[in-house]
């Protein structure tokens, strides 16, 4: 950044010396703008605003470089040449035309602030905030013979309706899902905690990109270190464009390279309102419409407010189904490999006849044909995203039909193969996060190439590395594996089952929340014996 | 939140626990038996009360140093010099330890499952393990460790369920083997129990009062102890003395017999399974071993661990037969006196004479 005297010179104008008017001493009246040459939003000393009109506003185009939506429009006011300013795209021109300038318009003299009807006017006179405001989808108001600039909050919101997330559907319980737009899904939350504890942070990240961020934590509940720390995490990320969430996740997660999630993502407001009251922190990011909440455990992955809508057996069983999907898709493969290659003595009599007829055929070594059948799997899935719904059914029939059957009678994968690679993927889209199914279906494949080299030991070996692993991981200082690893009996009740919510009088511990008990006996009727 | 060093007392148990059961079991039913026959579940209750005594001396030591490990409180009893010595005959010692696990694990895999894998390739997977799993805190082994001492319970499970035709009368007449060959078979026994002396090692990070720990070490040996006995008492009466006299593996063999309706060969499972005992057990050695080297080099011991594993790697291909195995072991279980019983007792008196105490904050 270059300063020129001028710039230091407007500092000190800037500075009241005891009641002296430095302003008046230096004579200084013509605001120019100093190009710093950097792409990047810089923090800039104040320029004031001149009591020339078309200075500030030749000041505001060579701010924003002359851009083509920089729109003015001027009008008299207070018989005083009046110049609106506003980027074209951000504000709403009716309400601009109805509460600004209409009401300007008619009442001819008197005071701005108010005549207009507009919850937020602001009155500065630093032609750099303007310009930031303008950004924001504020309307600048210059006045002849003023330095004052009027400031009017008439921004245009283009949002989608709020819908159901598609990617974490729900059969009982809310619908909502958060948009792209931070007030509205804090607006969302709020909804579900009306309560003054509930606290926002506003931060702006990325140079260039300027995205605001919301942190959202409940006060007296959250642990002050676990804020202080995401906060921490935030004010150090240096790069000048955030696009998505992802981009955050990367930059605040305790272990990149870990093939786990530790930051989990959610569209659903009450996934993170329940979320902040186990007091965990929330994200939110201007421009998407899912929220991060850290820190999380291994088994929040597994969690889905479809459990708590059904009856005790129902999501206590779901939630089991879903860890014994776990254990499946990473190592029914791995298992069939080690069985045929190494271990057929384990398979009884009766069975073995069946599994060594669908083998008699195939040329190839079952990690051979296993590895071609996930990569088969994973081509449709993405090739099944990726295309539009109409076409996307097209490949379902090439993948079950042509390629299902025909790979088998062409004798290039085993009938036995197909049906575990089948259970495999079906398991893998069992677990509610995304992001986690991802992630198993990139473990099964240190798994098959162990069992192929090691048979059962290969297996087991690899699932303690990542049994040592998960044991190891923590993230914002509470460890990944919790409840298990260290082990917490009682905090059990929400994970591989789900407890009656009345049996949950605790909060889990692995957030560190400032208090635990989250409620007393609320049964008291039943062991009064009515 | 607390530091990131301590262990919960639980954690402890698991630890001692998860060290001593390793490998040994598979095999102690016959190693007893050749020794002391129909008596040895006698012997396993004198080398229990044997591995009480010297947890007695090492509790004893300990607590003269509350905030001091041995590799700490050597050279405060006797001297840098003959303190380093020690210290570094230790570290040998757990190597030489490593080694034989990996030995006696690689010679049953490759008896039982593996006849044509190449020895090397389990010693990579025991470097892979000190290089992965011992180069983690304390904490994080001893989290792993509470979590897979569930297969502890898979194995009395599935020895219960394997209950076939059970003959009391192989026990009888009790102490038929008379007192010499009890004693032997206790002697025998040691290997197999041998794990205790991580105490000396880990008192300090432990998060209680000093009896508390005595407490939790005494529950961690009745655990062990209690848990061979039952494995050994069931191969007793389960196999005629002739039998157990010839397999080598008796534990293996209970649950070759075994075949559930999916499984037909439960053995090979719990064979693959039983990598995690062994692991562990590597782990905890490991892991002092390169405590104890980073106190030579002063650099943490997640660097020093490479160093160990290079030297296991190295070791386990020294003995190339059974018999070689045989006698590898027998020394170890004579030396093993030396290092949980005389040098420690020795240390204790000395500190004692010298009147020697560290600070106390337990």
């Amino acid at each position: 950044m270059r300063f020129s005297v001028i710039g230091t010179m407007k500092f000190l104008a800037s500075v009241n010396y005891g009641g002296l008017n430095v302003k008046k001493l230096f004579k200084i009246q013509k605001p120019t703008f100093i190009d710093n040459n950097s792409y990047k939003i810089v923090n800039q000393r104040p320029v004031l605003a001149s009591e020339h009109i078309y200075q500030n506003v030749k000041f505001m185009e060579d701010a924003f470089y002359h851009t083509e939506d920089l729109h003015k429009k001027e009008i008299i006011f207070n018989k005083k040449r009046c110049i609106f300013m506003y980027l074209h795209a951000m504000i709403d021109k009716k309400v601009l035309e109805s509460r600004v300038v209409k009401p300007l318009l008619e009442t001819k003299e008197g005071d701005i602030e108010h005549t207009v009807s507009v919850v937020t006017v602001q009155k500065v006179n630093d032609l750099n905030h303007v310009k930031m405001a303008l950004i924001r989808g504020y309307s600048a108001l210059f006045v002849e013979n003023s330095d004052t600039v009027y400031m009017f909050n008439v921004p245009s919101s283009i949002t989608r309706n709020i819908e159901e997330p598609s990617n974490e559907q729900v059969i009982r319980g809310s619908h909502e899902g958060m948009v792209e737009e931070i007030e509205k899904n804090l607006h969302l939350i709020r909804k579900r905690i009306e309560n003054p504890n509930l606290v926002v942070k506003f931060l702006t990240l990325g140079e260039a990109t300027g995205t605001k961020i919301a942190i959202l934590f409940i006060q007296n509940l959250t642990n002050p270190r676990l804020v202080d720390q995401v906060e921490k995490r935030l004010r150090a990320i240096t790069t000048d464009a955030i696009q998505t969430p992802g981009f955050i996740e990367a930059y605040i997660e305790d272990s990149t390279f870990s093939p786990f999630p530790q930051i989990l993502n959610t569209e659903r407001p009450d996934r993170v309102a329940s979320m902040l009251m186990e007091g965990r922190v929330a994200l939110l990011m201007d421009g998407s419409a899912s929220a991060l909440v850290m820190p999380v455990t291994f088994f929040t992955f597994y969690q889905s407010p479809d459990d708590y809508n059904s009856r005790f057996y129902a999501g206590s069983l779901f939630r089991l189904f879903r860890l014994i999907s776990f254990i499946l898709a990473i190592s029914l493969p791995a298992i069939y490999i080690a069985t045929i290659s190494f271990h057929f003595e384990v398979i009884p009599a009766e069975l073995l006849f069946t599994v060594k007829s669908s083998l008699e055929n195939v040329p190839f070594p079952p990690l051979i044909e296993a590895v071609i059948m996930v990569i088969i799997l994973e081509l449709l899935k993405e090739a099944a995203v990726r295309l539009p719904a109409p076409i996307a059914q097209t490949i379902g029939v090439v993948g079950g039909l042509v390629i299902g059957t025909a790979i088998v009678e062409a004798s290039l994968v085993s009938n036995m193969m197909i049906i575990v690679i089948a259970l495999t993927a079906i398991s893998s889209f069992i677990v509610p996060s995304n992001e986690m199914s991802v992630t198993l279906r990139i473990i099964s494949f240190p798994m098959m190439l162990g069992a192929s080299i090691l048979g059962y030991l290969g297996i087991v070996f690899i699932l303690m590395v990542l049994l040592m692993h998960l044991c190891r991981l923590e993230t914002f200082g509470t460890p990944y594996f919790a409840p298990f690893a260290p082990f917490r009996a009682q905090d059990i009740k929400d994970t591989i089952i789900r407890l009656p919510r009345w049996k949950m009088n605790q909060r889990p511990l692995d957030p560190h929340p400032q208090e635990l008990k989250q409620q007393s006996i609320s049964r008291e009727w039943k062991q009064n014996g009515k | 939140m607390e530091s990131n060093y301590h262990i919960t007392r639980a954690q402890l148990f698991f630890v001692i626990v998860q060290t001593q059961i390793g490998i040994g079991i598979l095999s102690l039913p016959h190693d007893l038996h050749k020794v002391a026959k129909g008596d040895s579940w006698i012997s396993i209750i004198i080398a229990g009360l044997g591995v009480q005594l010297s947890i007695f001396i090492l509790y004893f030591i300990c607590k003269r140093f509350p905030d001091l490990n041995f590799y700490e409180f050597t050279p405060k009893i006797v001297g840098k010099w003959i303190g380093g010595f020690i210290n570094s005959i230790y570290v040998i010692y757990f190597i030489f330890i490593i080694g034989l696990i990996t030995v006696l694990w690689t010679s049953i895999l490759k008896e039982w499952v593996y006849y044509q894998t190449p020895k090397w390739m389990f010693y990579l997977i025991v470097a892979f393990i000190l290089l992965y799993f011992a180069s983690q805190t304390l904490r994080v082994i001893a989290r792993f460790d509470m979590f897979v001492s569930v297969f502890l319970v898979v194995l009395i499970a599935l020895i219960v369920y394997s209950f076939g035709d059970i003959d009391f009368r192989y026990l009888f007449p009790i102490g038929q083997s008379g007192v010499k060959d009890i004693i032997s078979g206790a002697n025998q026994a040691l290997v197999a129990m041998l794990g205790f002396d991580v105490l000396l090692f880990v008192f300090p990070l432990v998060k209680a009062e000093s009896r508390q720990i005595l407490k939790t070490m005494t529950y961690a040996n009745i655990f062990v102890t209690s848990y061979y006995l039952f494995v050994i008492l069931v191969a007793l009466v389960t196999f005629a003395p002739e039998e157990l006299n010839k397999i080598p593996e008796p534990v293996l063999y209970m649950l070759k017999a075994l075949a559930l309706t999916v499984i037909e060969r439960v053995d090979l499972l719990f064979l693959s399974i039983w990598i995690v005992s062994v692991a562990t057990s590597i782990t905890s050695y490991g892991y002092l071993a390169s405590k104890g080297l980073s106190y030579f080099f002063r650099k943490p011991h997640n660097r020093m661990i490479s160093f160990v594993a290079v030297s296991v790697f190295i070791i386990a291909f020294i003995p190339q037969n059974p018999s070689h195995i045989d006698l590898y072991s027998q020394i170890m279980s004579y030396i093993s006196y030396l290092y949980v019983m005389i040098i420690p007792f020795t240390l204790l008196i000395i500190a004692i004479i010298k009147k020697k105490l560290g600070e106390s904050s337990k």
